[in-house]
């Protein structure tokens, strides 16, 4: 007598069986062999239905919504420090910029602390024209405003 | 489907609850993937949490072009593949390869996790003996044949389905569970009998 495949057997299980199921079963009734690699089938799917010890702890929701919480106050901490990083250094361009900072060391030097106003001598694009120190203040103060409400929105989302 | 994409929607728009019950709608696929895949129980919640991470942050790009339970479990499959790499746990070998953690350690932590520690009936106490060979034989499986005996088995996912999810033709996803479910089959009876085997 032939015996039932493997692929056969697990046809069955899967009921999608290419043999009819009368036939399967008049085999089965007649041959040991197959029932007991059929009983073999039935214990594995029966196994691999099994959940035991697939169990996630109960406030497991509220551990995830904890770290993406936390994951995007670490992302907002970034975003303020590498902000600040960009302040700091469009600052010092612009000191660059506007000093002569050689001429306002050699000045310091010169004069000691006392000569403050040998500072002033090391800004000529600053001196006489108050109205670049207004507007530089101005786009200074407006960029941290911006910068602060960006900061605020991304924190409250 | 129209339910799923108004939870998406929501969650997208930054509601916190609706993102929680995301989780709680997935989360035992997610489970089934990941205890099934990761041997170390220490680490197989933080990679579940890790798992949800990954679908808050992505979800915007997600297009509906597969079930979203497809695209959940395949998010799991491949974090649960990532960390074995970074383990160097052995990923594609054959069906007689072997896991890093030793297969004892394993036996001892599912026999914890089973209720119950009072005197059993003779027939519970081998259908309990079966259930814990029986695991033991599964972990000893590659994680990709693990993967695909739960996903058919536990989730009951289609083979297209998950060949999405592993990324395998859907021929190969046949072929791989027949072929753990017969070694498995095989190991059964190489240990008890057809009388110990019946219900």
């Amino acid at each position: 007598m032939k015996h039932l495949s493997d692929a056969e057997l697990q046809a069955y299980l899967d009921r999608e069986a290419s043999i009819s199921r009368e036939e399967m079963e008049a085999h089965l009734h007649a041959c040991a062999h197959c029932r007991s690699n059929l009983a073999a089938y039935r214990r594995l799917y029966g196994g691999l239905k099994d959940e035991t010890g697939f169990l996630l702890s109960a406030n497991f929701a509220d551990a995830v919504a904890a770290r993406i919480e936390k994951r995007g106050e670490r992302k907002a901490d970034l975003l303020e420090l590498s902000l600040i990083v960009t302040a700091l250094i469009s600052g010092l361009a612009a000191v660059l910029y506007f000093f002569d900072p050689g001429a306002v060391f050699k000045n310091l030097l010169q004069q000691g602390v006392a000569g403050i106003s040998g500072l002033m001598r090391g800004i000529p694009l600053l001196q006489g024209s108050s109205l670049h120190i207004l507007l530089f203040t101005a786009a200074i103060l407006a960029l941290v405003g911006i910068l602060d409400k960006m900061i605020f929105q991304f924190r409250q989302r | 489907m129209q339910a799923e994409k108004e939870l998406i929607d929501k969650i997208v728009a930054g509601d916190a609850q609706a993102f929680r019950v995301l989780v709680e709608n997935y989360q035992r696929l997610v489970c089934h993937v990941v205890f099934r895949m990761v041997a170390n129980e220490a680490d197989r919640e933080e990679l579940c949490q890790e798992v949800f991470v990954k679908i808050y942050q992505h979800l915007k790009n997600f297009n509906f072009q597969s079930k979203l339970s497809t695209w959940i479990a395949r998010i799991a499959y491949n974090t649960c593949i990532n960390y074995l790499k970074k383990k160097k746990a052995p990923l594609y070998d054959d069906l007689a390869g072997t896991e890093a953690d030793s297969p004892g350690d394993r036996a001892v932590s599912f026999i914890e996790s089973v209720p119950g520690e009072l005197p059993l009936p003779d027939e519970f106490a081998v259908n309990r003996e079966i259930r814990l060979f029986l695991h033991e034989a599964i972990s000893e499986l590659p994680p990709q044949y693990r993967a695909i005996l739960t996903l058919y088995h536990l989730d009951e996912m289609s083979y297209k389905e998950i060949g999405e999810i592993i990324n395998l033709p859907e021929g190969t996803v046949k072929s791989y569970l027949f072929r753990a479910r017969k070694l498995l089959k095989e190991r059964m009876l190489e240990k008890y009998s057809a009388e110990e085997l019946l219900p």
